[in-house]
């Protein structure tokens, strides 16, 4: 038995357009160890739907191979379906039937008893707006719904489609809480998504995909590796802190009232250079660069037609193209960690 | 069969089929009204008026009625002899005194009306079964929860038959409920009216057969539908496709060109509910005198139209499906 959910190797998907063929996925490999969150990241038009899509045999891969739960797809869907519970953007059911009924029809085409609807409405806090009908829910009542749906199966796999989309913090909070319920449960649970800073807060591991192609895998803290974060520093006189930090050779940018010094690994350092001066520090604070500074640096080059120097990751490590390449100013997650 | 049982429950609860379901009793009420109108006894004022009437012209025939057959023998034997053609008849000898039912109706046989009810049904079915079978599938589609669908059975084929097949049986018990109250009403209309409502073996026996080929074309055309809405994805694709094909085609190009009439839709429809269906072909010759026309009579017989309507039905169907198991879906 393979350790991935999901396998896919030198994926290709084009879509005919009026203007030419348009790549969607273009030779992705994507590796989804089992259990667990694993993020889907990239930004919007990065091929990530259309690959789900082909997990579930939606879409027809123009080339390449998918496996899941070590069976090929699409030959084998009848096989992986049942195993596999999946929203597809945004939640799709029969609008003019209830919630109820959607599930009713749902578990009756799967053979699952009648009860176990009322199980799953519960289990999503809509048993009673189950009756009501799905185009009067609101967007997070449809998001379980379909979360709801999903459970009908008991799926090992569950596979979540920018599920967070247009929903309320409060809304996005819960979604995130059933996610990681899941995988707690022992599910693997894979989620797209372009907005990382939930995606960091849920996910064991993640795979960063730009034009179609994997940028980095792994584990979040694999994914951010050594890069180096930058460092807070607030003081009296800033303009004069700057000179001298920058005189040292190091990046400063102002940031607010303070300070932004980025590419020095030892704050201590910084604090010296200043103290020499005269220049006592107010507070001094390591930014670890978090998965959204290295989603953007990653995914900065996507109008190029290639990223030059990429490589396919190993299994379960990050593979970084453009390593060189600085974080762009100003998107540090802003934390102190 | 889950699927099935599933798809056909789910066709049962849609609003559409409410909706067609009411247009259709309401285009029952009209045939039953249309019964009621032919058997419903003559007020006693109508009832003098039309024997009056009927005296008036019994006494008008009886005075000048030789006169009137004379005029006609005149006529032929003038026209005979200047066309040359011995055969012309005028019908003379058909000609009599004016009959008492030409001017107080009394009520069809039950036979003849219902058989004239439903075949007068069947365009409306024909209407809601297109409509029904479209929106089933094609909302479907549009709305994407097809996709959902898809993902609890990925097997394209037996998706798209039960969706198809459940069009199809779906469609039989609300259009078998419609005909029956068709036929039920209008014995019971004939039986209130105090009409005779006994049906000869000459008169009853179309009637089954009738009912039975509508419900054959229904479920031919809710399966159709149903194989167009996944083809074209929009109910209004289908329905504009329909009456787009059946104006441009059936109504322009079927006028200009009546040969086409055995491989057009509604004459083969008409075939079918109706036993046969005519169509008349101009054969025209040009003399000195001019352009001379006369219409040929070509019969289309009732199994010609059952085979080209499952034909055409199989072909729609078998497109649609190779186009649906070969389809991204968003």
């Amino acid at each position: 038995m393979s350790d991935y959910a999901v396998l896919t190797r030198d994926l290709h998907k084009s879509y005919r357009t009026r203007h030419g063929r348009q790549v969607a996925v273009d030779g992705l490999d994507l590796r989804v160890p089992r259990g667990g969150v694993h993020g889907f990241l990239g930004p919007n038009g990065s091929g990530k739907t259309t690959t789900i899509r082909m997990l579930l045999g939606l879409v027809r891969a123009d080339a390449g191979r998918i496996r899941v739960f070590d069976h090929t797809v699409p030959r084998d869907l009848p096989e992986v379906t049942r195993r596999v519970g999946a929203i597809v953007e945004s939640p799709a059911f029969f609008p003019a039937f209830s919630g109820r009924r959607n599930l009713s029809l749902l578990a009756r085409a799967i053979g699952t008893p009648q009860v176990r609807v009322d199980e799953v409405l519960e289990a999503t806090g809509l048993l009673d707006r189950g009756g009501d009908r799905f185009k009067t829910y609101s967007l997070g009542m449809k998001q379980r719904l379909a979360i709801a749906a999903t459970l009908l199966k008991d799926p090992e796999l569950l596979i979540f489609d920018e599920p967070t989309n247009g929903l309320d913090p409060a809304g996005i909070h819960e979604i995130r809480g059933t996610m990681r319920r899941l995988a707690d449960e022992g599910r693997t649970v894979l989620v797209s998504s372009h907005i990382l800073a939930e995606v960091e807060q849920v996910a064991d591991t993640v795979s960063i995909v730009g034009r179609g192609r994997l940028l980095a895998s792994g584990t979040v803290a694999d994914v951010i590796g050594d890069r180096v974060g930058a460092v807070r520093v607030s003081v009296p006189d800033p303009d004069a802190a700057a000179q001298v930090l920058a005189g040292a050779g190091l990046a400063v940018r102002a940031d607010g009232q303070a300070l932004l010094v980025e590419g020095e690994r030892d704050p201590g350092r910084i604090t010296w250079l200043l103290g020499t001066q005269g220049i006592w520090l107010r507070e001094l604070v390591t930014v670890r660069p978090g998965l959204e500074s290295v989603f953007l640096e990653l995914t900065s080059g996507q109008g190029l037609p290639t990223q030059p120097g990429m490589t396919p990751p190993a299994p379960g490590m990050a593979a970084v193209g453009a390593q060189d390449t600085a974080p762009p100013a100003g998107h540090g997650d802003g934390s102190a960690r | 069969m889950r699927l099935l049982d599933a798809e056909i429950r789910r066709f049962h609860a849609r609003r559409m089929l409410l909706v067609a379901a009411l247009v259709g009793l309401a285009a029952v009420g009209l045939a039953l009204y249309g019964t009621y109108s032919v058997t419903r006894p003559l007020s006693a004022d109508q009832r003098a008026a039309a024997e009056q009437a009927y005296a008036a012209e019994l006494a008008n025939w009886e005075e000048h009625g030789d006169e009137r057959i004379a005029q006609c023998l005149d006529a032929q034997a003038l026209d005979r002899e200047q066309s040359g053609d011995a055969t012309l008849d005028y019908g003379c000898e058909q000609m009599g005194p004016p009959q008492e039912e030409w001017f107080v109706p009394s009520a069809p046989p039950l036979g003849a009306q219902l058989s004239g009810s439903l075949t007068g049904l069947t365009f409306v079915l024909g209407f809601l079964a297109l409509l029904a079978g479209a929106t089933f599938t094609a909302a479907e589609a549009s709305s994407r929860s097809l996709s959902t669908w898809l993902t609890y059975e990925p097997r394209r084929g037996r998706v798209f038959a039960t969706k198809v097949g459940a069009a199809g049986i779906g469609v039989v018990l609300p259009a078998g409920a419609l005909l029956g109250m068709t036929v039920g009403g209008a014995v019971a209309i004939f039986a209130l009216m105090g009409a005779p409502t006994t049906l000869t073996a000459d008169g009853f026996s179309p009637v089954p057969d009738v009912v039975g080929r509508l419900l054959v074309m229904t479920v031919l055309l809710a399966v159709a539908a149903a194989g167009l809405g996944l083809l074209l994805r929009h109910t209004l694709a289908v329905l504009g496709l329909a009456f787009g094909w059946a104006i441009a085609v059936e109504g322009i190009l079927g006028s200009a060109v009546p040969r086409l009439s055995p491989w057009l839709v509604l004459p083969n429809v008409s075939a079918w509910v109706n036993g046969s269906s005519d169509y008349y072909v101009p054969q025209c010759t040009v003399s000195a005198q001019g352009t001379a026309c006369d219409y040929a009579t070509h019969t289309l017989t009732m199994t010609h139209g059952g085979i080209y309507l499952a034909v055409l039905t199989t072909l729609l169907v078998t497109v649609s499906a190779l186009a649906f198991r070969r389809r991204d879906l968003a």
